[in-house]
């Protein structure tokens, strides 16, 4: 692994990628009003999967993903799954550039094509996964400290503007108690704290090693409290009948802005939304590309990016015959058959094989010596 | 050489049209041998330069008799009529012949006369050496022992390059002497980098001059200057100066592999050598900083940066170069601390603006009018009522007419001058409004956009913005806020990609470096900077003991 | 190389035949600022639109006298349709531009529309992205499209005369500024009451027609069922703490009316449950200012004299709060408080018996009401001139 980032650059990949996407929606909606509650609780359960993630690299520090599978499976079967992962990688991307592109077509330019929309996206995240993790990750630094500044400026107008804010609709406070809350969450697994398996093709670019744990485990706390935060500040403004109507709650609710001449403040949220889809679709193409250089022992993975992005536009364009459908799919089929084998599956049993094999071959050592 | 001789018949006018094939081959055949003639032709005349050349390089040694030498210098200096052979005699023997060699204009006539002929037209003091001997000479005259050329080829170039050449009768060696006095400029303030405060010298043409003027900021030992020739016709004097010790060694080993591997006819401008080293010549922001003050190569040197100087050219190359010092200036420097952050800030603003502020007002008015807020919005409609373009085409237009003027009032002679720039703004804007063909509105944004691209201190910097900006006023006005967010997010990542001689183009941004970004951002004060940056040094170095407060 | 070439050719090709689908030209845009809906006597929807001129409008004189005509930046047009959207459309047959929803600041509904149901109008309002969350919910009393003719003398796009009477109001309190999405809101709650803005036309010898905006109208789920005038829309604003400015004449102790400068108001709603049974605690703190007194009374010659007079204010402020619960639960027995909203957000288990019965338990709930009011100054003068 020649690329090196560094830890600030991993945290702020991590935290952009899913708050990008993630920040759009309104998760956990059965919880209504303790929507932001159980976006705070799941925090530790994505903490786990941080540190199941985090474990498996630690024992194979030179390795991504798709390179220790074969060496904890055997080679076939680790070969296999790795295959799959890198599907399921291009699955994530076009999912996104679908959901996405259907963003930008309702939000604000509805007459456009699809088409056209999908074509030129993916040439822009094709173009970050052609130019590196490192690139990428630099872009990140960057624009993680703006996106944070743009986003508090944006929340204290909406503040600010009269009659909007009504704290009170977040209550009543566990109406249905807690056990509700837990349970109207269980998506959360998955996105957005799940999706962050795609770091483990990233781990071992990171020049510290020793600190990945923790900036993974950081990176989680902060995405949990920016999209409390996030919850909070749509559920205060929209009501929870505005916000469970609405299909881009926080879009809605910044759309509230009006402070003299500053209203229609639609444009950032637009930005905000290209930008999180960016870094999140190109590390992902990033991933899987990478990860089919390392299966089929390709020096540069830099030009599978061309074959890559036009599959991924193409998938992404036939998944789904209509937006309700998409949107569907990924409530119902995805968390419950694609998600958990990949993230909660496949990473505890690669540990536990890891784990047997090195006590055996500790064993088996231990009793060759006379 | 094949020699293809086809049978070409007489092409006659009276031919019928049945046969059209034929004499289209016929033709054809007549090209290819005209095409091989004029091959043999160019043949002829390699075959030819050679034998001249080898003529010329007959005789590579100064030999011990004079007249030899003479008849080689004649021949070489054929049809030069600016080439001086005067001959004297030493200690006014006549047994001791000598020449003296140089070119007109370029060497100071009273020095030659004083300093020269008299010495040597005098007679010896002491016999201690024998007057036409080459010690001799040497030592009256304080000749160094690296300008005593045995090669009739560096003879000949220590004539091209201003100096005289003194051959005796009977030494078979050419003696240089430097009195050098060619046409020079003085040293003014250059036009391109106006300075309001601090310094205002400024490079010549005259490479001595430039490194003098260098080594007046510098007085260190460190100060290093390397000299190379480039260039097959022209042999023109490049010099490299860096810190040594503070300039990272792989960057000034890069430098030499780099001018080493440069294979160029003719070296007229640093940009010719700039070209042949920099990164990519395909991306759009320049990666080598050039600049015409002395001051500004100091600090660039006492950086860690490595200065290229070319002889015939007072811009000076600095590498490697990042993205944010063509948003420095050294006045910066000369104010005091919060000014100078105010008006990097503005700079900056400036630099996004200029590249971003077509496209959002196009993209805004022509797919997202949602998004005009209520003030704007009544007069945005008044002022696109009567113009017949769509907007992006007004834009387009109006961004052409003002590199057109821009690019008119650089050849402007002076007299004329404000009158064409109030015609410009006159005609173009006013009258253009008037007659329907623009909108106010978009006059103002379109002479915002060409005002903020010019506070940019760097000419290099400011050009390169053109094209990103045509770029994304094109991808705004077919695809909207769409275009606009995925040019700008190409654009970024290029940027983000591009290094320059293996230093990241971003830093200190991207990577981020925090402790390097006092000297962006902001400006920090003077006493502040205590550590060198690390960027170009690739090393810990301290400039100053930190200042107790 | 040539890969490049041919890449670069089809993109720009692309570009150029198919990007250029969602281009509009603003001039080429009919800008809606402000519509409203009645219905014809076929059950079609009538769409009465004020749209934004293009052309550069000469600035002519403010001439007096209502037969001028004055300049104006707006053009009215009516159409109709099955439905409220199609309406819109249709207005394409008369005007050669596209229409563009996003500047819409207001939508005035006719009498009879509101009382035949709006629900359809909010789904679509709600459903349009162009048209946003805080477009404002007015009632016509008559038909919308008189409403939307008008031209006033005080500024040459009338919308923007009654935004400004909108905005004012939100802190007078004399009738209400009720968003789209407040109103959807109201509307799918099982137990709240919208409300919308009332708009009228007025006939001022002076200076022409002008708009007044007075009073509420209240809903039943999406029907018109009344109205409520400005004193007692004003004590439903105390209720939820909009009033801030205006002004509260009470009878002086000596002779005539002392009128108060309100300065700040504020009010906090408590639920209590007693014996199962629900009670809303209403507490008002208010600050107004003396502004005009007539008779001999000095007040600076003792501080009680303050006293007395805030009791009185007290009064005068419970009397126009009693006036406005009175309406709401007796007259239209329509929840427009929101007191079921706020005993779920505290009680959320015994909400949950209440619910259901909310319609009968509503007209009597008791509603304790309790105003703290003081005076802190009293303007410039200390005792009465004469």
């Amino acid at each position: 692994m020649t690329t090196k980032i560094s830890l600030y650059q991993l945290f702020a990949g991590m935290v952009l990628s899913e708050y990008g996407n993630a920040s759009l929606y309104f998760l956990a909606a059965d919880a209504k009003q303790d929507a932001w509650l159980a976006l705070l609780l799941y925090i530790p359960v994505g903490m786990i999967l941080q540190l199941l993630y985090t474990e498996l690299y630690y024992n194979y520090p030179n390795d991504t993903l798709i390179t220790y599978l074969p060496k904890i499976f055997g080679r076939l079967t680790g070969s296999l799954l790795g295959f799959t992962y890198i599907v399921y990688f291009t699955y994530i991307a076009a999912r996104l550039l679908r959901s996405y592109s259907e963003l930008i077509l309702i939000a604000s330019l509805p007459d456009m094509s699809i088409l056209v929309v999908t074509i030129t996206s993916m040439i822009v995240f094709s173009y970050g996964a052609f130019a590196g993790i490192e690139n990428i990750s630099r872009a990140a630094e960057i624009i993680l400290p703006l996106l944070i500044f743009g986003m508090f400026v944006l929340f204290i107008l909406l503040y600010a503007t009269p009659n909007v804010v009504k704290f009170h609709n977040v209550k009543p406070f566990l109406e249905n108690g807690l056990t509700s809350v837990l349970k109207a969450g269980w998506r959360l697994y998955s996105f957005p704290y799940g999706e962050t398996i795609i770091f483990a093709m990233i781990y071992s670019s990171v020049n510290t090693p020793a600190k990945v744990r923790t900036t993974s485990l950081l990176a989680i706390l902060f995405l949990g409290i920016g999209l409390s935060l996030n919850t909070i500040a749509f559920l205060v403004s929209l009501g929870v009948t505005g916000a469970s109507s609405s299909l881009f709650p926080l879009f809605e609710a910044l759309r509230l802005i009006k402070l003299g001449f500053l209203d229609k403040l639609d444009i950032f949220i637009i930005l905000i939304m290209i930008i999180g889809a960016f870094f999140k679709i190109s590390i992902f193409t990033y991933g899987a590309i990478l990860g089919t250089s390392q299966l089929i022992k390709l020096k540069d993975p830099k030009y599978l990016t061309i074959p890559f992005g036009i599959g991924i536009a193409i998938w992404s364009i036939f998944m789904a015959k209509n937006y309700p459908q998409h949107i569907q799919v990924g409530f119902e089929f995805t968390p419950l058959y694609i998600y958990p084998p990949f993230l909660i599956v496949v990473p505890p049993v690669a540990l536990l094989v890891h784990y047997l094999k090195k006590h055996k071959k500790g064993w088996r050592a231990k009793s060759s010596t006379p | 050489m094949k020699k293809k001789c086809q049978h070409i018949g007489k092409l006659s006018l009276s031919m019928a049209l049945a046969s059209r094939s034929k004499s289209s081959c016929r033709l054809a055949a007549l090209q290819t041998t005209i095409k091989s003639s004029n091959e043999i032709a160019e043949k002829m005349t390699t075959v030819i330069e050679h034998f001249r050349q080898a003529g010329v390089n007959a005789q590579s040694h100064v030999s011990h008799r004079l007249t030899d030498n003479e008849i080689y210098l004649k021949n070489v200096f054929d049809n030069c009529s600016d080439i001086v052979i005067r001959e004297i005699k030493i200690t006014n023997n006549p047994q001791y012949s000598a020449i003296l060699a140089y070119i007109d204009g370029m060497v100071s006539q009273d020095l030659i006369e004083e300093s020269v002929i008299k010495k040597l037209t005098a007679k010896s003091v002491d016999d201690a050496y024998r007057p036409n001997s080459e010690s001799y000479i040497q030592y009256l005259l304080g000749i160094r022992p690296e300008d005593i050329h045995e090669d009739l080829s560096k003879v000949v170039e220590s004539i091209l390059n201003s100096k005289i050449i003194l051959l005796v009768d009977g030494v078979n060696k050419g003696l240089t002497i430097d009195f050098k006095n060619p046409p020079a400029r003085n040293v003014e303030q250059p036009e391109a980098e106006l300075s309001l405060r601090g310094p205002k010298e400024g490079f010549t043409e005259s490479i001595r001059t430039n490194t003098c003027l260098l080594r007046k900021k510098i007085k260190n030992i460190n100060l290093k200057m390397e000299s190379h020739t480039l260039g097959k016709q022209t042999k023109t004097t490049i010099v490299v100066c860096y810190l040594s010790g503070i300039a990272n060694d792989k960057i000034v080993n890069e430098v030499r592999i780099r001018l080493h591997n440069i294979k160029i006819d003719s070296v007229l401008g640093s940009n010719y050598i700039g070209e042949y080293i920099q990164d990519s010549s395909f991306f759009i922001f320049p990666t080598i900083f050039h600049t015409e003050k002395p001051d500004v190569l100091a600090s660039k040197i006492l950086e860690g940066h490595v200065a290229i100087m070319v002889d015939g050219t007072p811009d000076v190359l600095t590498v490697p170069c990042l993205f944010v010092e063509f948003m420095k200036t050294l006045d910066d420097y000369y104010l005091k601390f919060i000014p100078a952050t105010i008006n990097r800030w503005v700079r900056y603003l400036s630099f996004l603006l200029s590249v971003t502020l077509p496209g959002f007002y196009v993209a805004l008015v022509t797919f997202h009018q949602e998004l005009i807020p209520d003030a704007l919005i009544t007069t945005i409609i008044k002022s696109r009522a009567e113009v017949p373009f769509p907007l992006m085409w007004e834009c387009l237009i109006m961004l052409f007419t003002y590199e057109v003027l821009r690019e008119a009032g650089i050849r402007m002679p002076r007299v004329i001058g404000p009158a064409v720039s109030i015609a410009g703004a006159l005609v173009i804007g006013q009258a253009g409004v008037e007659a329907g063909l623009g909108s106010t509105l978009t006059v103002v944004v379109i002479g915002f956009t060409a005002i903020a691209s010019l506070t940019i201190p760097s000419p290099e910097m400011a050009v390169s913005q053109i094209l990103p900006r045509f770029f994304l006023l094109l991808l705004s006005g077919t695809l909207g806020m769409l275009g606009l967010a995925g040019g700008t997010m190409i654009l970024f990542i290029n940027m983000i990609s591009a290094r320059s001689f293996g230093v990241p183009y971003m830093s200190p941004l991207a990577p981020l470096a925090v402790n390097e970004l006092s000297d962006v951002v902001i400006r920090a004060p003077l006493w502040t900077m205590i550590k060198r940056s690390k960027l170009i040094t690739w090393k810990q170095s301290q400039r100053r003991r930190p200042k107790l407060p | 190389m040539k890969k490049i070439i041919i890449f670069l050719m089809i993109i720009i090709m692309m570009l150029l035949t198919v990007g250029c689908t969602s281009k509009k030209e603003i001039e080429k845009l009919a800008i809606i600022v402000s519509f409203g809906v009645d219905r014809t006597s076929d059950g079609k929807y009538m769409v009465s639109t004020q749209i934004l001129k293009g052309q550069k409008s000469s600035s002519g004189g403010m001439g007096g006298g209502k037969n001028e005509k004055q300049p104006t930046d707006v053009m009215s047009l009516i159409s109709t349709g099955d439905t409220v959207p199609d309406a819109l459309e249709h207005l394409s047959t008369k005007l050669g531009k596209k229409i563009i929803l996003s500047h819409v600041k207001f939508i005035v509904i006719g009498e009879d529309t509101a009382k035949s149901g709006v629900g359809d109008l909010v789904n679509f309002v709600a459903r349009e992205h162009e048209l946003r969350p805080n477009i404002i919910f007015l009632i016509a009393k008559g038909k919308a499209s008189e409403i939307l003719k008008t031209i006033t003398p005080e500024a040459t796009v009338p919308t923007n005369t009654i935004v400004a009477i909108l905005n004012l109001q939100s802190e007078y309190g004399y009738t209400p500024v009720v968003t789209s999405l407040d109103f959807s809101t109201a509307l799918a709650s099982k137990t709240a009451s919208p409300l919308a803005g009332v708009i009228a036309l007025h006939q001022d010898e002076q200076a022409g027609t002008l708009f007044k905006l007075l009073g509420t109208a209240v809903f039943n789920k999406d029907k018109l069922i009344g109205y409520m005038d400005e004193q007692e829309t004003r004590g439903m604003q105390w209720i939820t703490g909009k009033v801030t400015t205006g002004n509260i004449v009470i009878p002086s102790p000596d002779t005539g009316n002392i009128t108060l400068d309100i300065i700040q108001a504020d009010s906090t709603i408590r639920p209590i449950i007693i014996n199962n049974k629900p009670i809303i605690q209403i507490t008002i703190t208010e600050k107004g200012n003396i502004r005009e007194m007539s008779g001999k009374l000095n007040i600076m010659k003792s501080p009680d004299i303050i006293t007395a007079l805030e009791e009185i204010q007290n009064e005068a402020i419970k009397r126009e709060i009693e006036k406005a619960l009175y309406a709401a639960q007796q007259t239209f027995k329509a929840d427009i408080f929101d007191f079921g909203g706020t005993i779920h957000r505290d009680y959320p288990a015994d909400w949950k018996n209440f619910q259901g019965n909310w319609r009968e338990m509503f007209p009597d709930l008791t509603v304790e009401i309790t105003v703290n009011s003081s005076i802190p100054r009293i303007g410039t003068i200390s005792k009465p001139l004469y």
